[in-house]
């Protein structure tokens, strides 16, 4: 079934035209007819109209989900941050719980299908990932408890703030940092941490130690516990520690984020499993459409203009930040 | 027969790692693969391609009605406004471990593949621990055991 829908995926990705740009038009367009229809269909009221086709939730969700991850690879974001404020904000059918649970999966569903590759291509190193996704997922379980514990208003009102925040994050940090010489601290030498990677931009291997080690371990503590407490990958604040404070090259950041966002993901998935908040209407049409827009995106990603769906997906994340907002704040 | 093709593919891929150098990478000698990021690769690899399939099957039987689920969808999307706690309460459906009682229907079956995709990175690192200690390495096997303990403290916490 994956491969018959990936196969159609990439016929379909052949054949679109060179300006891939009317593909995305078109995604967006598709998108936007969705939404309309189902608020129009559904109104503001929750729950299903009696007579109404079951098959419409999945199927929209499906449609939504793979318009989003051919926005999201794009753009360079994960799914799940644009996936849970932009759903919570406009649907307001569907639960919080549930949004945030189908979040955690598309973050680890992405992460899962991306990680061996880059395990391959000697990115993520084992030395480094292992105790610092440790950290993240014990912080995970507290950020899931937390989340499913408190009261859905003043969790969309910080989860708004968050998504502004990541919007800010956007637009500030333009180019990638690359990291300054440094001495690796005590505890990477203790753990003999040494990273190689091949660098196909300049062919040749390049050798990193980490350094700051103790301060990212408890900075990922907070990460874990921010992903699990709003269903978030965190991919956004996983890649500026590992780079900016650890002194991780960016190509490794962002392959050991990766890894990250399965550990963390997976552990506050159990949690939202155990409460009941993973409901298979919901999360398999969202993940099945997550990942064939992924592969999709792939293929559009060097035929598209990345800066217009940057701005695109930055504009989507502040509309959904300041709608989480203003519903957290009851307005 | 394309069933037991698939499956004879799978198992060739839990055993044949899905590492090694990239045709476009020299291969120095300076970089022999580990064999803790093979384990780890290879169980993530055979494990999320088998979890995208059981969930993608066990949707289609699903909502497809072939298995009828416990609780109607209908009911679901009544009800799917509600905070999960209150979800499970009005509506009996599984929470916990309690889909294991359920494995006929539609939406248990469904549940169980999404708990399986969860898992793949608890057997991953499992993988990964059974190399570590013939490796010897007790720093990060302890590690790894402490990771998979933190899995298992969330998958039983209430």
């Amino acid at each position: 079934m994956m491969r018959l829908a990936s196969s159609c995926a990439a016929r379909l990705a052949r054949r679109l035209p060179p300006r891939g740009a009317l593909g995305v038009a078109a995604a967006a367009l598709l998108g936007a007819a969705l939404l309309g229809w189902a608020r129009l269909a559904y109104g503001a009221a929750p729950g299903l109209p009696e007579g109404y086709p079951w098959w419409v939730w999945p199927l929209g969700l499906f449609l939504f989900t793979a318009f989003l991850g051919v926005l999201t690879v794009v753009a360079g974001l994960g799914g799940a941050v644009v996936f849970v404020p932009f759903v919570s904000g406009f649907v307001p059918e569907l639960h919080l719980d549930f949004i945030r649970g189908a979040g955690l999966m598309i973050a680890l569903a992405g992460a899962l299908a991306a990680g061996p590759a880059l395990l391959r291509k000697h990115l993520v190193n084992l030395r480094l990932a292992i105790p610092v996704a440790l950290s993240a997922s014990v912080g995970s379980i507290f950020g899931a408890q937390w989340g499913l514990a408190l009261p859905a208003r003043e969790v969309e009102l910080a989860l708004g703030a968050t998504i502004l925040a990541v919007a800010a994050l956007m637009v500030l940090i333009r180019a990638p940092l690359a990291p300054q010489p440094h001495r690796p601290d005590r505890l990477a030498l203790l753990l003999r941490i040494r990273g190689h990677y091949w660098d196909d931009a300049t062919r040749t291997w390049s050798t990193w130690q980490p350094k700051g080690l103790l301060p990212g371990l408890i900075l990922f503590s907070g990460v874990g516990a921010i992903g699990g407490l709003f269903g978030l990958g965190a991919g956004w604040a996983n890649i500026p520690v590992l780079n900016l404070v650890m002194g991780v090259p960016l190509k490794s950041a962002v392959a050991t984020s990766y890894f990250l966002l399965a550990a963390s993901g997976s552990t506050a998935a159990w949690v939202y499993l155990n409460h009941g908040a993973l409901l298979p209407l919901i999360v398999i049409p969202a993940v099945l459409g997550i990942m064939l827009g992924a592969r999709l995106g792939a293929r559009l990603l060097l035929r598209t203009p990345a800066h217009l769906v940057r701005w695109l997906v930055v504009a989507a994340l502040v509309l959904s930040g300041v709608r989480a907002v203003a519903r957290g704040l009851g307005l | 027969m394309t069933g037991a093709r698939w499956l004879a593919a799978l198992l060739r891929a839990v055993r044949e790692p899905p590492l090694g150098h990239s045709p476009s990478e020299p291969d120095t000698g300076q970089l022999p693969d580990n064999p803790a990021e093979q384990a780890f690769a290879r169980w993530t690899w055979a494990g999320a391609r088998l979890a995208f399939f059981w969930i993608g099957g066990a949707f289609a039987l699903y909502v497809s009605g072939v298995l009828p689920p416990g609780q109607p969808i209908a009911e679901v999307e009544r009800q799917f406004h509600l905070p999960a706690g209150r979800f499970v309460a009005e509506t009996g459906a599984p929470r916990g471990w309690s889909w294991l009682q359920h494995l006929g229907q539609g939406d248990a079956l469904s549940l169980a593949g999404l708990v399986f995709t969860v898992a793949v990175l608890a057997l991953a690192y499992l993988a990964t621990l059974r190399v570590l200690l013939r490796q010897r390495d007790w720093l990060y096997a302890a590690l790894v055991a402490a990771q998979i303990g933190v899995f298992v403290w969330a998958a039983l916490a209430p």
